[in-house]
């Protein structure tokens, strides 16, 4: 009886078991990127061009053995995945952290603002929003050279919009609260108040606002590359991946499948952890009002 | 001419915080105007608890929020301690927001949930760079003290403390920098019953200790006549009575305070009390009636009434009217008389 | 006949009538999140309701009065249920009836009035449709007459102009107004008992003073139950009034008796809290602590934490007792031992 209840192990939690699972999921991934960028770097990512083509599990005399099979150019899949993981989660982390940045600090100052200032930023919100994203991400691509910080950076730039909005009506809601109200008429600053009771508030929702947008990049990255807008023709982004997958669908789907499966699993643990954090600020914010 | 002289009225020297003539509007959508708070002229002495009562929409929160420069007036003048503070910038203000706070009405909104409670009420302290760390959370533990709450609840959050605990500790913020003076915005609505008693009795004592004026708004004439020395009757943005609160409630002569006396239910057997209920409802303070505001509720309006607006004058020392048949309306209950009834039993009695 | 059922009927104020709604021992239980225990909300609870009184519920916020009412109607909130304890509706059981059965007695024989009308009006419905379709649900009526119906139920309670207002959508109408309409809805299918739950609570006190008005002349001789945390509301229009304390009933008499004299030091300690117009302004009189919460459940009597007169006795629970005309659950009734 003793020894049963004492070898129990306490698994931590989270208190959202949609939360515990994206973070495992993602830590999968933290892991990956870990590996790749102190152990493998680039150095496994030629291709033996007698191996091409090889499915799952073959063992090639030149390339060795190829777990997830290789590409048109032969290229092996696992190596081209791992390799890939700091251009599109480096990409998107990149963009996410200037949508965050961008889409709070607008949204905060349509908020605090009462007067002409936030009629402008609304204004340009909303003129923003009605841009085209792609015709916007073919122009820069034209303009500049394809790369990590062109991509990322105009990926950030544009997406912020829906940010902001949530943003600024979120803290419009905390602006009525009577406890900021009071901070004002006890003669605390403007600053103070932003920083220690409206960034605070805002907290949840920005995580959980970064967490989807993080996945959300990370589809239009891959779908960019896709289209050939995206990172380096030679670069081994899963966009670029799946793209060269098209040709060979047929003959060798294991091209396709790898980095589709890579690109659910990311998105799939990052709406996860989004949803999670979503619960649990709603759930403390039940037991605020109880 | 005249207006002029308003312009020069000179502070009244006896008041601690003055309000004279505020007019606050708000545009509304259509380009109408609300006119929250017409023209009140108010004054708060020093140890002195004035009570301001009003329905819904009659604009006294409006009159608490702009006292304290929440809201810009139209026009009219806010005295504090002899100086006008009307039109200081916020720099101006910070010595005044140390010397007058406020207590708001829903002490589950007016705590931020994420702060501890010695943030909370450290809060207007360090504001106003009240000293160090030490002398901060010496201060924080002497306020948890006067306002009876245990030491410990320093370091716990708001969500752990009940309405009446958490008013509490709003409370103790507002005393936090020693003010002259406090405006109570609905300190005890949002609490239950046995509960208020705790807060009112709370307010009262601090104020004897310490020496505060009270300004306190309520909806609850029976409430403000337990704690008040002095009560305005407000009626859509305007003052319509005001008066010791023994004289105003035992011998009112506006016929909305009479209403709002009949009105207020009391625990007491036997409803042999003469009842004045008014029809209708409280007309929108955008699209106000002509003449005196009140006559399309007023049961004894005459036609002057509906053509007039009846001047707001002093009829004795301290006590003022608006209307043109003042005193024309019985007191629903003669509180004079209750000196000779009993009490009920295991209720206890204690002169103020 | 039993002690309760005797006191019940030489307190209640239709002497004789007949019992039309009979609550025994209900207990209405909470499954409380990461605790083992659940919690009772309403906690063995008994009342008879007797043709054309008006019964007050008083109480404080979590003492059990709304979750009573709820569970008269079959509305207590999920994952709550009625785990203990019957209600009647004269000779029908209606604690266990099947929902469509329920819906059928709300209505017909069970008619609510809440505090926030909003919540018991469709807001992007006119107020004559919504008056009519009660009306067809439950009577065998056509449409022109249920309009008719409708008209005649909301110039009873006093509505200026009803016929104009049926076309009008409850956001087009003042709280008062509103909760007129509401009380017409609860009305029109002629309920033999009336629930109102906090009715006057969310009104201004010269609104307020309407609608107690409007209760006092078209409801005197109705049955009715009363729910409010205001003493002062309760006196104006109750016969007879149970206090609530933590789940409990702990005092319950004729209104003027309790309000005269309380016995229960709950009942004394509330009516000692409540501002009166005095000019003796008797000290208000606070109860000590805070009313108990989901959080702690207490052995014992659930006020012995905040009463003056607690002495080990306490520690066991008292049970509802005839006390002088009335029922009081407490060991030492007004302090005596």
């Amino acid at each position: 009886m003793t020894k049963n209840s004492s070898s129990k192990i306490k698994i931590p939690s989270t208190g959202s078991l949609q939360l515990d699972l994206g973070l495992v999921m993602f830590f999968v991934i933290v892991i990956a990127l870990l590996v790749q960028l102190i152990f493998l770097g680039e150095d496994f990512l030629d291709g033996h061009l007698r191996e091409r083509l090889k499915p799952p599990g073959y063992n090639g005399p030149q390339g060795g053995y190829h777990i997830f099979g290789t590409d048109q150019l032969g290229r092996d899949l696992f190596f081209r995945v791992m390799g890939g993981l700091p251009w599109s989660l480096g990409i998107s982390g990149v963009a996410v952290i200037c949508v965050a940045v961008i889409g709070t600090t607008i949204g905060l100052i349509g908020a605090w603002y009462e007067n002409w200032i936030r009629t402008t930023v609304l204004l340009g919100v909303s003129a923003m929003i009605a841009m085209p994203f792609l015709v916007l991400a073919l122009v820069v691509t034209a303009l500049f050279e394809r790369g990590f910080w062109t991509l990322s950076l105009t990926m950030g730039f544009i997406a912020w919009t829906a940010v902001s909005r949530v943003i600024y009506a979120e803290a419009r809601g905390l602006l009525t609260r009577e406890y900021v109200l009071a901070a004002r008429l006890f003669g605390v600053s403007k600053w103070s108040i932003l920083i220690f009771h409206i960034l605070p508030g805002l907290r949840p929702t920005i995580l959980v606002m970064a967490a989807f947008f993080f996945a959300v990049l990370l589809i239009i990255e891959s779908a960019l590359s896709f289209l050939g807008l995206g990172a380096p023709l030679n670069a081994p982004s899963w966009g670029n991946m799946l793209s060269d997958s098209r040709q060979y669908l047929v003959i060798a789907p294991w091209m396709m499948l790898v980095p589709a499966v890579t690109i659910v699993w990311s998105v799939i643990s990052l709406n996860l952890i989004g949803d999670g954090i979503a619960e649990l600020s709603r759930k403390r914010a039940r037991a605020v009002e109880v | 001419m005249s207006d002029k002289n308003l312009d020069n009225q000179n502070p009244n020297p006896d008041y601690l915080l003055e309000a004279q003539d505020l007019k606050v509007t708000f545009r509304v959508p259509g380009g109408k105007k609300l006119h929250a708070v017409d023209k009140i002229s108010l004054g708060v002495r020093p140890r002195e608890t004035v009570g301001l009562v009003g329905e819904s929409g009659s604009g006294k929160s409006t009159v608490a929020l702009t006292l304290m420069r929440a809201h810009e007036p139209e026009g009219g003048k806010i005295i504090f301690g002899g100086q006008d503070i009307t039109h200081l910038d916020q720099k101006g203000l910070m010595p005044i927001r140390k010397r007058l706070q406020i207590v708001f009405q829903d002490p589950y909104s007016s705590l931020d949930p994420r702060w501890s409670i010695r943030r909370v009420i450290s809060e207007p302290l360090k504001a106003h760079r009240y000293g160090s760390r030490r002398e901060i959370n010496k201060r924080v533990e002497e306020l948890l003290e006067q306002v009876g709450l245990p030491q410990d609840a320093a370091d716990r959050v708001p969500s752990q403390f009940s309405g009446g605990q958490r008013q509490r500790i709003a409370v103790a913020r507002s005393l936090a920098l020693e003010p002259e003076a406090i405006i109570a915005d609905e300190p005890v609505s949002a609490l239950d019953v046995s509960i208020q008693a705790q807060i009112i009795n709370l307010l009262r004592d601090l104020q004897d200790r310490l020496n505060i004026g009270l300004l306190v708004i309520a909806h609850d004439l029976a409430l403000v006549h337990q704690i008040s020395d002095r009560i305005i009757v407000m009626y859509l943005g305007e003052a319509v009575e005001e008066g010791p609160s023994d004289d105003l409630v035992g011998n009112p002569q506006h016929p909305y305070t009479v209403a709002l006396l009949s009105a207020t239910p009391i625990p007491e057997p036997g409803g042999d009390r003469k009842r004045i209920v008014l029809t209708g409802d409280p007309p929108s303070p955008i699209y106000r009636p002509k003449g005196c505001r009140f006559h399309p509720r007023c049961p004894i309006a005459t036609e002057r009434c509906t053509i007039e607006k009846p001047p707001y004058i002093e009829i004795s020392k301290d006590r003022k009217v608006a209307c043109w048949q003042a005193g024309e309306m019985d007191a629903p209950r003669d509180l004079w008389a209750l000196k000779d009834v009993p009490l009920p039993e295991g209720v206890e009695s204690a002169k103020k | 006949m039993t002690l309760q059922t005797e006191i019940e009927s030489r307190v209640s104020s239709g002497l004789d009538n007949e019992v039309i709604l009979s609550v025994q021992d209900v207990v209405v239980q909470f499954p409380r999140p990461k605790k083992k225990t659940p919690f009772n909300a309403v906690n063995g609870v008994s009342f008879e309701l007797r043709k054309g009184e008006t019964l007050g519920l008083v109480g404080e916020s979590g003492s059990g009065k709304s979750m009573t009412a709820l569970s008269l109607l079959g509305l207590v909130p999920i994952p709550g249920k009625i785990i203990e304890g019957s209600i009647n509706l004269r000779e029908r059981r209606i604690d266990n009836l099947p929902i469509n059965m329920l819906r059928k007695v709300r209505g017909n024989d069970l008619g609510m009035v809440f505090q926030d009308p909003m919540t018991g009006l469709n807001p992007v419905r006119n107020i004559g449709s919504q008056l009519c379709e009660s009306v067809i649900r439950h009577q065998k009526v056509s449409k022109s007459e249920a309009t008719e119906i409708a008209f005649k139920a909301l110039d009873d309670v006093g509505i200026p102009s009803a016929r104009d207002r049926l076309e009008a959508f409850p956001h087009e109408l003042s709280g008062g107004l509103r909760q007129r309409v509401m009380i017409a809805l609860a009305l029109i299918n002629h309920p033999e008992v009336i629930i109102a739950d906090e009715a006057t609570t969310a009104l201004d006190a010269t609104i307020q003073a309407q609608i107690l008005d409007l209760f006092r002349e078209r409801l005197s001789n109705a049955t009715m139950i009363l729910i409010t945390h205001d003493m002062g509301v309760a006196a104006e229009i109750c016969d007879r009034i149970a206090v609530m304390y933590a789940g409990r009933i702990v005092e319950t008499g004729t209104i003027e008796e309790v309000l005269s004299s309380p016995r229960h030091p709950y009942t004394m300690g509330l009516l000692s809290a409540v501002p009166r117009f005095d000019i003796r302004r008797p000290k208000l009189v606070p109860i000590p602590g805070q009313p108990p919460t989901a959080e702690d459940i207490v052995q014992g009597c659930a006020f012995s934490s905040r009463c003056k007169f607690t002495q080990e006795n306490c520690a066991e629970r008292p049970l509802l007792k005839k006390r002088d005309n009335r029922l009081v659950a407490c060991w030492f009734p007004k302090g005596e031992v």
